[in-house]
């Protein structure tokens, strides 16, 4: 097949196909513990760590980690005093971070602050350095959910019966919200702070459509999810089409199919 | 049976003939020159699709896979095209770019008084380099220069092909350069106030005094009390338009425009074209040509 | 077995003048190892909230608790309590886990990447999911059940790691006539041969009477 001819697309096929099962590991959690917005918030909080990495000519990657773990702590820590509403601090964290990135790109002043970059992503121009990175940190946290993963669940599930069950529910979710942040701040530069919400949500939800095991969810939604990018990147390989929005796209599409068979079959 | 040995020397035939250079560039202006000079002996591509505006791309795998089948990457500035690094890192075709701002005469961008904030100059060479080089005519020159003495060398086969097409095109260019020329030592009033500061070299070159809305790239915008200035400054120095640039939205243009009374028009950096004008054959050198009739009104020139 | 036959009282759960905003002041109670509680008073008396507090949910302003001899605040081991919250009956219907998924996280503590339960510890699993008549309906999704099923459910998760001490928070509510009878059998059998200690939050004593040593009645003890 001539798409896989090229290094670039082979190199497109490896990296999404990470971000997708990284996405939709951390995605079911997230939506099981109606915490969805959180990645669209720390997605917009890896752009502001974008904009400081152009103003300070530093790894833009390396700030948008640093500041998306610095926030994600923030907003653990506030929520755990449940003197706010989740999804509240969640929009507070959202717009703000959005207004300062567009601030500190003014002030950077430069033309590499080309933030457009980092709203959609290149999946198409990934380095190999990109790949082994992504790579590193995907076995390291695979390694870690499957570890945690039993108390994940039951946090998720009932936060109030985790804690009675002697679990260090605290420690779990700032763990939690780190790894995720070091994800989207991994994969912005990927697909996109726009779109990785996308691929963490759309899956997760589609596979709860059929009603299975937490287990079972979670390897639809992982599927989907890497459906999703191996047929997008075809998509836009063959009609020329922006190639992280394909994706999600595709997956949207899954989705709509997922609800049809559900409701209508 | 006998079709497909047909079709296939045929085939064969095809591929000896194509002794085709293959071209890709990053803007419009690049593209316009290659395509000038390499005509029908340069397959060439251009990755900012019509009618984008440069600044923000993302590369479809089609482009990826035109870059890497092409022998000269040309480039415009890491200050035009940052997004070009990532894709030549990926690609590893480190040894095809050519970087057009190596060869033509640069200035540095105008730092704006209003941003009050010190950048080391030297810190970050290069950095502050106002992009839009192709503006001046006299670079415009140097790039088609520079350009021909590219495509010769890696094709020199058609050496006598390449510089036919120089010399036509390069009178075209020249006798613009002589109407400008001649029209900026005529004009009353040498200002302009534009969308975003993309005619410092055509500034530099007439001695024309430049103020801008949104200062070097279009996406950053301009606050509030930026645009009560701009509004003081149309005022005193007498400036009768207002410029925009197509591809960016002029709403900022329009209020200043409409708070100090005076025409909005468009003036053209020529940083694209649209798909239909491409069509139409109008490229380049036609927008030259219309910026200056735009310019000598506004300049009062004659 | 984790249950150690001791024939010295030991305390479990001690509170020394406990208050808690408005709703509780100054409670005090003992509560030794083997004991069948039942903790009773009208509804809004602040019952759930002494849970809480003993449990840790909640922070007391006032007094002492103390757990397995140890202050509440230096004590680690909350498995050694299994807990059946009040509200279980009212989860998120559409949480993607099947019954058997929510009982097995019963040993979710000391489930990890290098851990896994025991063929014992899940063969009682399936003996408490039998007791509990669950067995049939394990692989439904756990919002599909009714509240009784999921309330035995949620009790079988409570004891599946055998805890020293079993807080049910009204329990009674969803579960219908003939499995109460079952239930009630299970709990004193428990008590009696492995001396769990249960603590039965209700509103109405019931058919418990037989079954309890102790009765607290919220701001007034009776015995």
């Amino acid at each position: 097949m001539e798409i896989f001819e090229y290094a670039f697309m082979i190199n497109a096929m490896i990296a999404g196909v990470i971000v997708a099962i990284l996405a939709s590991t951390f995605g079911i959690f997230v939506v099981v513990k109606r915490y969805a917005m959180l990645s669209d918030t720390l997605a917009h909080v890896s752009l502001l760590g974008v904009a400081i990495g152009f103003l300070l000519h530093i790894s833009t990657i390396f700030s948008a980690i640093v500041v998306a773990l610095g926030v994600s702590l923030i907003i653990e820590y506030i929520r755990n005093y449940k003197e706010l509403y989740s999804d509240s601090i969640l929009s507070i964290f959202l717009s703000g971070s959005l207004a300062m990135a567009i601030i500190v790109v003014s002030l950077s002043n430069s033309f590499n602050s080309s933030l457009f970059d980092y709203l959609f992503g290149s999946i198409v121009a990934v380095s190999d350095e990109d790949i082994l990175t992504i790579l590193v940190f995907a076995f390291v946290s695979l390694l870690l959910v499957w570890h945690y993963y039993q108390k994940l669940l039951l946090i998720s599930f009932d936060e109030e019966l985790a804690y009675t069950s002697g679990i260090n529910v605290k420690f779990l979710n700032l763990l939690f919200v780190s790894l995720v942040a070091i994800m989207i701040g991994l994969s912005i530069k990927i697909i996109g702070a726009l779109l990785i919400g996308a691929l963490m949500i759309i899956p997760v939800s589609s596979a709860i459509l059929f009603k299975k095991s937490f287990f079972t969810t979670w390897i639809i939604a992982l599927s989907i999810a890497v459906c999703s990018v191996i047929i997008g990147l075809t998509i836009s390989f063959y009609i020329s089409l922006p190639s992280g929005a394909t994706i999600v796209l595709v997956t949207l599409i899954l989705f709509c199919f997922s609800y049809i068979y559900k409701k209508f079959i | 049976m006998l079709k497909k040995i047909v079709a296939s020397a045929l085939l064969v035939c095809g591929v000896s003939a194509v002794a085709e250079l293959k071209v890709t560039t990053t803007i419009y202006p690049l593209y316009s020159i290659v395509k000038e000079i390499g005509g029908k002996k340069v397959e060439l591509n251009n990755l900012i699709p019509f009618g984008v505006e440069a600044h923000g791309f993302d590369p479809t795998p089609n482009d990826m896979v035109k870059l890497s089948k092409s022998d000269i990457f040309i480039v415009s500035s890491d200050a035009m095209e940052p997004w070009k690094d990532k894709i030549i890192h990926s690609l590893k075709i480190e040894d095809k770019v050519f970087d057009m701002s190596k060869y033509v005469k640069l200035r540095e961008a105008e730092e704006e008084e209003t941003h009050g904030h010190e950048h080391s100059k030297g810190d970050h060479k290069g950095e502050n380099i106002d992009p839009h080089y192709w503006v001046s005519l006299n670079n415009y020159i140097i790039m088609t220069n520079t350009i021909s003495k590219l495509i010769i060398e890696k094709d020199p086969q058609n050496k006598e092909y390449y510089e036919k097409n120089r010399e036509n095109f390069l009178e075209k260019v020249n006798s613009l350069k002589l109407k400008y020329d001649i029209s900026m030592q005529t004009c009353a009033n040498k200002k302009i106030l534009v969308n975003h500061d993309a005619f410092g070299y055509f500034a530099d070159d007439y001695s024309v005094k430049q103020y801008s809305i949104s200062g070097m790239t279009p996406e950053s915008k301009p606050s509030a009390k930026q645009i009560a200035e701009l509004i003081k400054i149309a005022k005193k120095e007498g400036i009768n338009t207002v410029f925009f640039e197509e591809f960016a939205s002029p709403k900022v243009a329009q209020t200043i425009a409409q708070e100090a009374h005076v025409k909005i028009d468009s003036l053209r950096p020529a940083e694209n074209i649209s798909a239909q004008e491409n069509e139409q054959g109008i490229g380049y050198l036609h927008i030259m040509e219309e910026n200056l009739n735009k310019l000598k009104f506004a300049m009062g020139c004659k | 077995m984790r249950w150690v036959v001791n024939n010295l009282v030991e305390k479990i759960i001690e509170l020394k003048n406990v208050g808690y905003k408005n709703i509780l002041s100054t409670i005090s109670l003992d509560i030794e190892r083997g004991d069948y509680v039942a903790i009773i008073g009208p509804n809004g008396g602040g019952k759930s909230t002494l849970l809480k507090l003993i449990l840790k949910l909640l922070k007391k302003e006032s007094g002492e608790i103390s757990l397995f001899s140890t202050p509440q605040d230096k004590f680690k081991d909350f498995y050694k309590i299994g807990y059946v919250a009040q509200n279980s009956v009212q989860i998120d219907t559409n949480f993607p886990a099947t019954v058997h998924e929510i009982i097995n996280l019963g040993f979710a503590h000391k489930t990890s990447l290098f851990t896994k339960s025991s063929e014992q510890e899940r063969e009682y699993m399936e003996y408490l999911m039998e007791k509990f008549a669950i067995s049939d309906i394990k692989d439904y999704q756990i919002g599909s059940l009714s509240g009784g099923q999921r309330q035995r459910a949620m009790i079988t998760r409570a004891l599946v790691n055998q805890p020293e001490v079993l807080i049910l928070d009204e329990p009674n509510a969803g579960i219908d006539e003939n499995s109460q009878e079952t239930f009630y059998t299970l709990l004193r059998e428990l008590n009696q041969s492995k001396k769990l200690t249960v603590i039965f939050v209700t509103h109405d004593l019931g058919r418990l009477k037989n079954d309890v040593n102790k009765v607290f009645h919220i701001n007034k003890v009776l015995s």
